[in-house]
């Protein structure tokens, strides 16, 4: 069921998306020929606006791209899930648990996309301003392998440097997941209400932000007076003092905040599902 | 025989208004059954829990021995009171769409159906009129195999033309071992289909007879036996 | 047949009084075979267990017979199309008798207009 729902997803929100990324890169790539052009003192006056214009439309569309994703990700489960259509979602012969993971995998999907689209293009326009030949992204490849060497010469090892790869790798899917559950969670609470459904989604979304804001505050305080926070703070700065020792910290520190993440996410996945399964009030 | 439906002592509260309030009923296989009652007398809250998409306060509502979930929901075919249909997606995409998701659903029956009807599969649903909207819609779930239909107020709304078609569908798609459940208050409308009647009221059921049982006891249709109930 | 039904009889009743009809007339001449209760329904727009209680009552009035594989058939019992003619002709002549002794005309009187009433028309 789930792979039919994804399916499904994909089709309902790919025909926004693809264009989108489609258009961004098109833009992008436009961007980066004017670029060129442009400090080649190429062409007249009339162009090399349009060659400006350009490379603003650009900027601009990484941002467009950027709220398109999010705006998609919130519309698509306020309006298949929860308005007229959820009539027939919610009557499918599955649970809401794949209800929800197919609307969290595609969002999540997309967001990377995103991601990875603009962070592709990004580089792609620094080499450009940069005006990289061969020889210096030659040089960066092996700038980035000397400065591997030296870390390892250094006593970290290969293994940790992947960890850390890994963990950043989990922490920006991770996140990705939890900020969709932070809207979702607000709109399986908001949706109880009888007529302000809308409203009450975003007095929820505020009220989720507090409530974590308040309980993280409440944990460190907590800590502090614990004296745990020396102990860390102590433990951190031994650490710190070889090579290793630092690799080691950000190991620990984004493995720490990943799992709070995570902890983070399935609080809002359990309100998401709560709501959906046993308080579903559609209109 | 065992129930398709079986509710027991169920009942659902809003805020402390009760919708539904101790129902019991039980409706066999084969039957096809007019769930009648005025506006808000509980017919949709008592469908919508059938489908799963509201959860009791109290007792119990089953679906062949089940309680609602993806299990039965593979067996009862639902149509709401209003178009779930999403605009963007063409005849054709909810055909697959239909079939991806069920088991049951008879493809070759809703294009037959269609075709009568002439309307065109890459048609998108948000190129369509209102009425257009809700026979496509009609069509996908009568093509469904289910062991129960829920209808809510099918008719309410259309003209004769689509009245007709809506009961003739009824009809023809009858199996000995399906039940159908028609909500509406336009009771004369679908007498003639109707095996037997439930009337509804402030959420209490109110009687649970056959149509014959009716008519033959009362000596008048179950419309005018409707009004004589309800008259207020 | 007729899809208007009265409202104070159970449909299925009605529908027997019309399948009598239309044997007794002959509209069904005997042997022929009928519809499957599914089009039966559909044509009538009725439910298809009303017409299959119907059915069960013609065929235990003799009138209508059932053969396993291939349906449903009109009898060819002349005898027993023809009881039935009687029994609804005979119907028919009460309720006339009936509504004439009402307007206050004896039995002879009736004799005479319905004599007159032939005269008339030849």
């Amino acid at each position: 069921m789930l792979g039919h729902l994804l399916k499904h997803e994909f089709r309902a929100t790919g025909r926004r998306m693809l264009p989108t990324l489609g258009v961004l890169a098109l833009l992008g790539v436009l961007a980066n020929l004017s670029i060129r052009m442009l400090e080649s003192g190429f062409g007249g006056t009339l162009l090399r606006i349009l060659m400006g214009l350009f490379v603003a439309a650009f900027f601009i569309g990484m941002t467009v791209a950027w709220v398109m994703t999010l705006v998609l990700m919130i519309s698509r489960f306020y309006r298949n899930l929860l308005k007229d259509e959820g009539y027939l979602m919610f009557t499918l012969p599955t649970n809401s648990h794949a209800l929800i993971w197919s609307k969290l995998i595609v969002s999540t999907v997309w967001f990377l996309a995103t991601a990875l689209l603009i962070g592709l293009l990004m580089m792609l326009t620094v080499a450009n301003l940069g005006q990289m030949s061969t020889d210096d992204f030659n040089a960066a490849f092996y700038g980035t392998r000397e400065v591997l060497d030296m870390l390892y010469q250094l006593g970290v090892s290969r293994s940790s440097l992947i960890l850390l790869l890994a963990e950043l790798v989990v922490a920006s899917v991770v996140t990705c997941l939890t900020t969709c559950l932070h809207f979702y969670a607000a709109m399986g609470l908001g949706q109880m209400s009888a007529n302000h459904k809308g409203l009450m989604s975003v007095l929820a979304f505020i009220g989720i932000s507090i409530a974590f804001q308040i309980l993280a505050s409440t944990v460190f305080s907590g800590l502090v007076k614990a004296g745990s926070v020396d102990l860390i703070v102590q433990s951190i700065e031994d650490l710190a003092q070889s090579a290793p020792g630092v690799v080691r910290v950000a190991n620990s520190s984004i493995g720490s905040a990943l799992l709070l993440e995570v902890l983070q996410g399935a609080v809002l996945y359990v309100i998401t599902s709560l709501s959906l399964s046993k308080k579903l009030n559609l209109a | 025989m065992s129930a398709i439906l079986e509710c027991r002592n169920l009942s659902k509260s809003f805020g402390g208004v009760k919708a539904l309030d101790g129902v019991n009923l039980s409706i066999e296989p084969g039957r096809v059954v007019g769930l009648l009652g005025p506006n808000g007398s509980g017919k949709t809250t008592l469908i919508k829990l059938a489908n799963g998409l509201l959860t009791p306060s109290d007792g119990e509502l089953l679906i062949a021995g089940m309680k609602p979930g993806a299990d039965t929901k593979a067996i009862v075919s639902y149509l709401p009171d209003r178009t779930y249909l999403p605009d963007w997606m063409s005849v054709r995409q909810m055909l697959d769409f239909f079939e991806d998701f069920y088991a049951d659903f008879q493809r070759e029956k809703a294009v037959e159906m269609l075709g009568r009807l002439s309307i065109d599969e890459r048609m998108h649903l948000g190129q369509m009129s209102k009425g257009t909207r809700e026979k496509v819609q009609l069509i996908l779930v009568m093509s469904r195999e289910a062991g129960l239909y829920l209808l809510d107020e099918p008719i309410g709304g259309v003209d004769p033309a689509t009245r007709d078609f809506i009961l003739d569908t009824i009809i023809r798609n009858y199996n000995p071992s399906a039940s159908v459940i028609i909500s509406t208050h336009l009771i004369a409308d679908v007498e003639a289909v109707l095996d037997e009647v439930i009337f509804i009221n402030g959420g209490r059921i109110v009687l649970q007879k056959s149509v014959d049982e009716i008519r033959e006891a009362q000596g008048k249709s179950v419309d005018a036996y409707f009004r004589e109930v309800f008259k207020c | 047949m007729n899809r208007e039904f009265r409202s104070d009889l159970p449909i299925y009743t009605q529908l027997v009084g019309q399948f009598e009809q239309d044997i007794a007339s002959g509209a069904m001449p005997p042997g022929e075979r009928l519809p499957s209760v599914r089009d039966l329904a559909a044509e009538l727009g009725v439910n298809p267990n009303t017409v299959q209680r119907a059915l069960q009552e013609l065929e235990r009035e003799g009138l209508v017979f059932t053969q396993r594989t291939s349906g449903r058939f009109v009898t060819e019992d002349t005898a027993a199309i023809a009881r039935c003619k009687k029994t609804l002709g005979g119907r028919h002549i009460r309720e006339f008798l009936a509504a004439m002794t009402l307007l206050g005309y004896q039995r002879r009187e009736i004799i005479d207009l319905l004599q007159e009433e032939k005269e008339e028309e030849s």
